[in-house]
C-alpha cells in the first residue's frame, strides 16, 4: 500500500507540472498587452511599465515560468493587483470558508444522497423510489445559481426564516482560531456563533448541495439493485439474517465503490460550483474571491487561486483511490 | 464434413431460424423501438422538440419584441393578459425573451458540444487507435484539463479570452473535449481487436482510412449519448458563465443573463428570475432524459 502510495505521487508529478504550465499560460493567452488589460486604458506609461517590470513580463517565457515555479514551491503566490495584498495570505483566510461550505454541502450530500439510494433500491418501483428518483433527475438538471435566488426569496424574503447572505451575522461574536467557523463555535463552546453559522450554512450548502446529492442517489441506487441480485446476498437473507444487516453490512458495502468514484469527482465539481454558490449568497471564500479577480481582471489571483483549487482537486482524487482499498480488499496495487 | 446436401432439414431448426431472422434488427433498430417504449425518454425528446420548435417559430410565438421596450413604466409588471410571465427591469416582455432565448440555447449547446465532440473524438480516436506514446501524450494532456473542476476552467479561460457569448461557447466547449476523448478511447480500444478492422488493414487500407471509416463509425452510439447528455450540462454552464456577466452580454435575451438582470429585484419581482431559471432547467432535464434513454437504448447489456 505504502509502495502504491509513493508511486501515486510520483505520478503526479508531471500532472501537476502540466497544470502549472497551463496556469501560467493563462495570463499569455490574454490578448494585446496583459498589463494594458489588467489595468486598463487610462493607465500612464509609467504604471504600466511598473506592472510589465512587476509581473516580470519582459522576460523570456522560460525565465518567467521558472520563476512561477519557484515562487510557488516556497510558497509565494504574488501580489493582487487591486488590492496590493499578499495572495497566499488572502487564501489562507479564504480556504476555510469554501472549504467548510463545500464539507457541509457533500455531507448532505452523501447522508440524503445515500440513505434516498438505498431505501429506493430496497423498495423498488414503490412511491418512495419513484419521488425520491424523480427528484434526483430535477436535481441534475437544476441551475444552482436559480435555486439558490429562489431559496433566498422563499425562505429570507419570503419567510425571514434564514440570512440571505455572508457566513455570520455582524451582531455575533466568534473567537476564531481555525477560520472554519463551525468548528471554532464548538471549540469556544459559543452556540449562539453555532447557531448563526449553521443557519448561514444552510441555503448555500443545499445549492451546493444539490447535484451531488442528485448523482450519489442515482448511483447508490443501481448500484445497490445490482449488488443485492447477487448470491451471497440470497445466502444471508436465507440464513435468516436481520434485514437491516443484510442491506447495510452485506448489500452497501459492496455497493459502496462506485459510490466512492462518484463522490471523489463530486468533490470537485463541488469547488467549481462553489463559485456560483458564493456568489449568490456572498460567501466570502475562494469562489467569490476568484469571481472578483475574473471581473476586476486581477490575473494574478485568478492563475494562483486555480492552481490551487486544481492542486486540492488531484489530491482529493487521489485521496479517493486510496479509500478504495479500504472498502474493496481485493483490489490488488501494483 | 459430408458434401451430401441434407435432403430433410429440421422443422424446429428452420423454424427458430425463421424467428431469429424476424428478430434480429440493427442496433439503431433496436434502439428505437426501446426509446419509443420509455416513457421518460419521450418526455424528453418532447422537450427537445418543443425547444426546436420555438426556436424556429420564435418570431410567431413570442407576443412583444425581445429587445423593445415601450416605456419605463411597463418596468417588473407582474404577469398578466398583456404580458404573460410579466416584465423586466426595462419593461421587456419576458415571454417573449425566453422564446427568442430559445435560439441562443441551441446554438450554444449545438456549438459547444460540437467543439468538444469534433476534438474530443479525433483526440480519443487517434490515442486509442495508435496506442504506445502517442496514446500517453494525449491521454497525460487529457488528465492535465481534468485537474481543473470544469466550470472554473471556464470561467478562466472566459476571463482570458473576453466576456462574450462566442467565448463562452468556446470555453463551454473546451472543458468538455476530456470526457468525449476518454470514451472514444476506450470504444476504439475495444473496436480495433475486432476481424473488420484486422481485415480492413490486410486489405491494406491506411491507418487515416481505417481509423475514420471503420472504426470511428463503430463507436457511433457511445458518441451521440455522451452528445445528448452534454448539451444539457453545456447550456447549463453557459447559463452559468452569463449569470457571472462571463457570457452573453445585454441585451441578448440569453437565459442566464436574464436571470443574472433580475437579481436585484428579487425582493419584488420574482418573476425575472423564476421563468428564465425554469426555461433553463426544462431543457437540461429534457436533454438528460432523452440522453439517458439514449444509453439504455443504446446499451447492449441491457439487451436482456
Amino acid at each position: 500500500m505504502l509502495k502504491y502510495i509513493v508511486r501515486r505521487l510520483f505520478m503526479l508529478i508531471p500532472v501537476l507540472i502540466g497544470v502549472s504550465i497551463l496556469t501560467f499560460s493563462l495570463i499569455h493567452l490574454i490578448p494585446g498587452d496583459p498589463a494594458r488589460s489588467m489595468l486598463g486604458d487610462k493607465a500612464t506609461e509609467a504604471q504600466l511599465e511598473s506592472l510589465q517590470e512587476e509581473l516580470g513580463l519582459n522576460d523570456p517565457y522560460i525565465v518567467q515560468y521558472g520563476r512561477f515555479l519557484g515562487d510557488i514551491v516556497q510558497g509565494d503566490l504574488g501580489t493582487s493587483i487591486q488590492s496590493k495584498e499578499d495572495i497566499a495570505l488572502q487564501l489562507l483566510h479564504k480556504l476555510p470558508a469554501t472549504i467548510e461550505l463545500t464539507i457541509f454541502a457533500m455531507i448532505l450530500a452523501v447522508v440524503v444522497g445515500i440513505v434516498a439510494g438505498v431505501i429506493a433500491a430496497v423498495k423498488q418501483y414503490s412511491w418512495f423510489d419513484n419521488i425520491s428518483m424523480t427528484g434526483a433527475l430535477f436535481g441534475v438538471s437544476m441551475p444552482i445559481f436559480w435555486l439558490g435566488l429562489m431559496m433566498i426569496f422563499v425562505f429570507s424574503v419570503q419567510l425571514q426564516l434564514l440570512p440571505p447572505s455572508g457566513r455570520m451575522s455582524s451582531s455575533i461574536e466568534l473567537e476564531t482560531i481555525t477560520n472554519f467557523f463551525l468548528l471554532d463555535s464548538i471549540l469556544t463552546l459559543n452556540w449562539a456563533a453555532f447557531k448563526d453559522t449553521f443557519f448561514h450554512l444552510l441555503m448555500p450548502g443545499i445549492a451546493l448541495g444539490t447535484i451531488p446529492m442528485a448523482i450519489i442517489a442515482r448511483m447508490t441506487r443501481s448500484s445497490m439493485l445490482e449488488v443485492m441480485k447477487q448470491d451471497y446476498i440470497r445466502t444471508a437473507d436465507a440464513k435468516g439474517l436481520k434485514k437491516h444487516l443484510v442491506i447495510f453490512q452485506h448489500a452497501l458495502k459492496n455497493a459502496f465503490l462506485p459510490v466512492l468514484t462518484v463522490i471523489g469527482l463530486q468533490f470537485g465539481l463541488l469547488l467549481g460550483g462553489a463559485v456560483l454558490t458564493e456568489t449568490i449568497f456572498s460567501w466570502p471564500g475562494v469562489g467569490r474571491y476568484v469571481y472578483l479577480a475574473v471581473l476586476g481582471r486581477d490575473y494574478p489571483v485568478v492563475q494562483s487561486t486555480i492552481l490551487i483549487i486544481a492542486i486540492i482537486f488531484v489530491m482529493v482524487n487521489l485521496l479517493t483511490d486510496l479509500l478504495y482499498k479500504y472498502f474493496d480488499p481485493r483490489i490488488k496495487y501494483e | 464434413m459430408s458434401l451430401q446436401p441434407n435432403p430433410l432439414p429440421d422443422p424446429k431448426l428452420a423454424e427458430a431460424q425463421e424467428t431469429n431472422q424476424s428478430k434480429s434488427s440493427s442496433l439503431w433498430g433496436d434502439a428505437f423501438s426501446r426509446i419509443v417504449k420509455s416513457k421518460t425518454s419521450l418526455i424528453g425528446l418532447c422537450i427537445i422538440l418543443i425547444l426546436i420548435i420555438t426556436a424556429i417559430f420564435a418570431p410567431l410565438i413570442a407576443t412583444h419584441s425581445p429587445t423593445d421596450y415601450a416605456s419605463l413604466t411597463d418596468r417588473y409588471q407582474s404577469p398578466s393578459s398583456e404580458h404573460i410571465l410579466g416584465t423586466d427591469e426595462l419593461g421587456r416582455d419576458i415571454f417573449s425573451r425566453i422564446v427568442f432565448g430559445s435560439r441562443i440555447s441551441i446554438q450554444i449547446g449545438v456549438i459547444a458540444v460540437g467543439i468538444s465532440m469534433i476534438i474530443g473524438v479525433l483526440l480519443g480516436g487517434i490515442a486509442g487507435y495508435f496506442g504506445r506514446w502517442i496514446d500517453q501524450i494525449i491521454m497525460r494532456l487529457i488528465d492535465i484539463m481534468m485537474a481543473f473542476p470544469s466550470i472554473l476552467l471556464a470561467i478562466a479561460l472566459v476571463a482570458v479570452l473576453g466576456p462574450n457569448l462566442r467565448n463562452a461557447m468556446i470555453a463551454v466547449g473546451i472543458v468538455g473535449i476530456p470526457q468525449f476523448a476518454r470514451i472514444v478511447r476506450s470504444a476504439v480500444l475495444s473496436v480495433k481487436e475486432t476481424e473488420y478492422i484486422e481485415a480492413a488493414r490486410a486489405i491494406g487500407a491506411k491507418h487515416g482510412r481505417t481509423l475514420m471509416q471503420h472504426v470511428l463509425p463503430n463507436c457511433l452510439a457511445p458518441i451521440i449519448v455522451q452528445a445528448t447528455l452534454s448539451i444539457g450540462t453545456a447550456i447549463l454552464d453557459a447559463a452559468g458563465l452569463s449569470f457571472l456577466g462571463l457570457g452573453a452580454q445585454p441585451p441578448k435575451p440569453e437565459w442566464g443573463a436574464m436571470l443574472s438582470d433580475g437579481r436585484a429585484a428579487l425582493q419584488n419581482a420574482p418573476w425575472v428570475v423564476a421563468f428564465p431559471g425554469m426555461a433553463i432547467f426544462l431543457v437540461v432535464l429534457g436533454f438528460n432524459l432523452f440522453g439517458d434513454g439514449l444509453r439504455d437504448a443504446l446499451d447492449p447489456r441491457l439487451k436482456q
